[in-house]
């Protein structure tokens, strides 16, 4: 069996789901990028949401998708949409107590944040679930029932609601699809 | 969308095989998070970090942040503080809730939208940084250094405005600081006294306190209002002019509701009285008065009834309260003021200020005007003046001969508008917020409208940045070094004690928010001047600065942030000080040359006049996105007053908007607080409100916008400043 015969490992969908939620820059978003992507829709059978992306990416739909997605979770008039931060849901600012446990978490797990970005983003979220899951597969379901989803999914609920470039809508959908509890 | 397929299957059948390159090759090598040793978190010590300045406003109160695991948890005054001591206010204490905002700006953007519909694109501070130069340096080619403006506030301002105004050499610059704040009072007070008054009385060891307006405790300057409830302890007078009976009224013995406008004839009816009644201070006038007898002869017409007319005020309230004055001088603080850009006849009212302070003799005296004898020895780190030979827009119009420093706004804004006497084509707004500072909203966004490019500087996304073209995010005053704090113990009669301090972070900068000197030099480097570059970074300026009284950073950090030496007893005068009651230098500028009322437009038909100030827990606008201070106060009640209110059916609690005499409506609507604490011809709202920038999802249309209502311009003649009490509005059950 080749490598690419290999099942694919949680933890590598969830660094790809990590990798879907950075700002997207002509460094890493290319066609390759999109190719995979794209598959990774196509496995699921999501065959409308692989229509709505585009051909290729051009400098124009590069910056439509900043544009999007500067609007949707930096700022934007009218305001940011939806801070990709839990604290913002749970507490209603950025970097607060909710930001501290998740924190505490890592560290009970042997883990800490190696950025300046705080722990409750999704991104640092996703990479963590994807370490994790490194460790020992199945060992990321207390994370995601505890902190993950209850934030989430209001942050899900409002891209959704608001976003208009294809490529985001379906990032967030996978990562609603990788991080619901199946137990 | 299949969503029958689970997760649990997808990972058994899946295949990426059909991708052009492996999932591994297209995530970052890098993640957010690594193993890491297990630190407990009952074992990370809190730390106190020192040399906290704040700026939430611009008394800039000395603070100690708690920091727990690099978060800052909470501010206080710094217990070694001679200031303000371990005492911050509402806003201070909500420093905490700024930092982490979250709308707060966090990366570069550009607009690829439209000014004042902005869409926002984050872009790296590379491209930011060539996009600013580039666009300033095709200006400054084709329209010479004066086609760029600068609108700058607040201490991280300072840096690059001198670099626009000394290096690059444009004349156009304009602080809200001075020229629709306290300019007027500061050059008013050097023409009559020789110097810029700040608020230097000696409220604590007075005998009277004597405020024009001055609603102490609505506008929360913590040594100040330490000041005076001391001098209020110790069984000071207090006076209060004010058409309203603000915090400072309610505490006065006596409330003097003036007639708006007309402030100025008080002062000289007052003044009148005092010298007929021969109360005045002959001995101090004799030796440091000039003009006496011109100033004399020339406010000889404002007698108590004309000046009862005049004011609205019973005759013989104005007597009581000039004979308080003076049976009880010279132990009198006669209060400067701060924010005095009211009807556009300011000028000769601070004036008259100057002149009372010098009739009784109220200066250098326990409770009078006296000046702290601060530290000497911190020096100055600016950019080099270049060889740049344009005249300024109101020098050249030989206008506005005692305009405090800078352009007088309104010379600026009609010059980019209508391209004379030159065309102004770059606009750099730094930490001020024009949308709300600068009468006449319209104008300015035809201002910025006609720009070539507008960058924006901040740390909130407020209403002017909607107007930028590139905007970029400043760390604040609690992630960044740089104000110098000096001066001495609050108590000017307490044990004599000098303090300097520095501001110095709290915690660092998140995001990709940077300083006011990496994002000048950078910009300077971009645009050819990179040889004038006076400093590499902000530590490097902030311990140049210290370097002259003999300290550095890293000396204050060991002193807990302040460095506190004996100081000096502050009585006396100089025997060179003169006050200028008549000043024939103004005469001759075709001023009027002692103090004059100018009399300010009736109030029409129907309307009230609009007065607004401060609220206790904002910063007027720079505040209104803190959603501590929001809950604390989450809008600007308009006040009424109670016969008024009966009059036009409106009860307390209304919801109402207000319409201007030009018709212009607010955006939004605010309720009517009904009182009889307010005059029949105004009405009253705290300044800063009504936000129209989404981006503040707090504070936006939180209560009604009175700037926006400020659309008729009154212009001081001698200094260019602002008068903003010129408007009228009726108000209009919602």
């Amino acid at each position: 069996m080749s490598a690419a015969d290999e099942p694919i490992r949680l933890a590598e969908i969830y660094r790809f789901l990590a990798q879907t939620m950075r700002y997207p820059e002509s460094s890493w978003f290319h066609d390759d990028y999109l190719s995979v992507f794209k598959e990774m829709l196509v496995q699921l059978e999501w065959q409308d949401n692989v229509n709505a992306l585009p051909e290729r990416i051009t400098d124009e739909i590069l910056e439509e998708i900043q544009v999007d997605y500067t609007r949707l979770f930096i700022n934007a008039v009218p305001h940011v949409i939806a801070p990709p931060y839990a604290s913002v849901y749970i507490d209603g600012t950025l970097n607060s107590t909710t930001a501290d446990k998740t924190r505490e978490y890592f560290r009970q797990k042997g883990f800490d944040t190696t950025n300046t970005e705080f722990p409750d983003h999704l991104v640092t979220e996703l990479d963590f679930l994807s370490l994790l899951e490194d460790e020992s597969e199945g060992s990321s379901e207390e994370f995601l029932t505890q902190y993950f989803r209850p934030w989430f999914e209001m942050f899900r609920d409002l891209v959704l609601k608001e976003v208009e470039v294809s490529y985001i809508k379906s990032a967030i959908e996978l990562i609603d699809f990788f991080t619901t509890n199946e137990t | 969308m299949a969503f029958n397929l689970t997760r649990r299957k997808f990972l058994q059948t899946a295949s990426l095989a059909a991708a052009s390159v492996p999932l591994a090759n297209v995530v970052a090598a890098e993640a957010g998070v690594a193993k890491s040793p297990f630190t407990p978190s009952g074992t990370i010590a809190d730390k106190t970090a020192v040399g906290g300045i704040c700026e939430m406003c611009f008394w800039r109160c000395q603070l100690v942040g708690k920091v727990r695991d690099n978060k800052l948890m909470k501010l206080e005054g710094n217990p070694k503080s001679i200031d303000n001591g371990k005492a911050i206010c509402a806003r201070g204490n909500a420093g905490v809730q700024l930092l982490y905002d979250k709308d707060r700006l966090k990366y570069p953007m550009k607009n690829v939208g439209k000014r004042g519909a902005p869409k926002w694109k984050r872009i790296s501070w590379d491209e930011a940084l060539d996009t600013c130069a580039k666009k300033l340096k095709a200006t400054e080619k084709k329209f010479g250094a004066k086609g760029i403006c600068m609108f700058p506030h607040g201490a991280s301002a300072k840096y690059p405005m001198h670099y626009f105004e000394k290096t690059v050499g444009t004349h156009n610059v304009s602080e809200a600081s001075f020229f629709q704040c306290r300019g007027i009072r500061d050059t008013a007070f050097v023409n009559t006294i020789g110097t810029p008054p700040g608020e230097n009385v000696d409220m604590a060891n007075a005998k009277v306190i004597f405020a024009l307006g001055g609603h102490f405790g609505e506008n929360v300057h913590v040594s100040h209002v330490k000041r005076y409830l001391k001098g209020l302890e110790n069984g000071a007078k207090l006076v209060i002019v004010d058409p309203r009976f603000s915090a400072s009224a309610a505490k006065a013995d006596e409330w003097v509701p003036v007639k708006p406008g007309t402030d100025t004839a008080l002062m000289l009816g007052m003044m009148n009285y005092i010298i007929k009644k021969g109360k005045h201070n002959k001995a101090f006038i004799e030796k440091h008065g000039s003009g006496f007898d011109e100033f004399k002869e020339a406010i000889s017409g404002w007698s108590i009834k004309k000046t009862a007319k005049t004011c609205d005020v019973p005759a013989d309230q104005i007597k009581r309260v000039a004979n308080l004055l003076a049976d009880n001088a010279p132990n009198v603080s006669i209060h400067p003021g701060r924010h005095v850009s009211w009807h556009g006849n300011d000028f000769q009212r601070q004036r008259s200020l100057g002149c009372m302070m010098g009739l009784l003799g109220a200066m250098g005296v326990k409770g009078g005007f006296v000046k702290g004898k601060g530290p000497k020895g911190v020096g100055k780190v600016s950019w080099p003046k270049g060889d740049h030979h344009e005249e300024a827009l109101h020098v050249a119009a030989d206008v506005h001969h005692f305009a405090p420093p800078g352009t007088p706004t309104d010379l600026i804004r009609d010059a980019a508008i209508t391209g004379n006497p030159y065309p102004i084509k770059s606009c750099v707004i730094w930490g001020q917020n024009p949308m709300q500072t600068i009468p006449n909203q319209k104008k300015t966004i035809d201002m910025l409208k006609q720009m070539d490019f507008v960058m924006c500087v901040d740390v909130m996304p407020t209403d002017i940045t909607m107007y930028a073209d590139i905007l970029l995010p400043e760390g604040s005053y609690l992630e960044r070094y740089d104000y110098i704090k000096k001066g001495t113990q609050w108590n000017l009669s307490g044990k004599q004690e000098q303090y300097i301090s520095a501001r110095m972070p709290m915690v660092k900068a998140d995001f990709e928010r940077k300083d006011q000197v990496y994002i000048t030099n950078e910009i300077a480097e971009r645009m050819g001047y990179g040889d004038k570059i006076p400093v590499k970074t902000l530590p490097e300026m902030v311990d140049k600065q210290l370097a002259g009284a003999g300290l550095s950073i890293k000396k204050l950090v060991a002193e807990n942030g302040i460095h506190v030496q004996p100081g000096k007893d502050p009585y006396g005068v100089s025997e060179d000080l003169e006050v200028i009651f008549n000043n024939e230098e103004i005469g001759e500028l075709g001023y009027p040359s002692s103090p004059t009322y100018i009399p300010v437009e009736e109030v029409p038909s129907g309307h009230f006049r609009l007065l607004y100030g401060r609220s206790p827990v904002h910063t007027f606008n720079r505040s209104q996105n803190n959603v501590w201070l929001h809950n604390a106060m989450p809008e600007n009640p308009v006040w009424l007053n109670d016969a008024m209110a009966e009059k036009l059916g409106l009860k307390d609690g209304d919801r109402v908007y207000c319409v201007n005499s030009e018709g212009v409506k607010s955006r939004t609507t605010t309720s009517v607080k009904v009182t009889p604490g307010i005059r029949k011809d105004c009405v009253y709202m705290a300044h800063g409100y009504g936000s129209m920038n989404p981006a503040l999802s707090v504070g936006v249309g939180a209560g009604i916008d009175d700037q926006s209502l400020i659309t008729k311009l009154a212009v001081d003649p001698e200094t260019g400043c602002h008068g903003m009490r010129n408007n009228f509005v009726k108000l209009v059950k919602a």
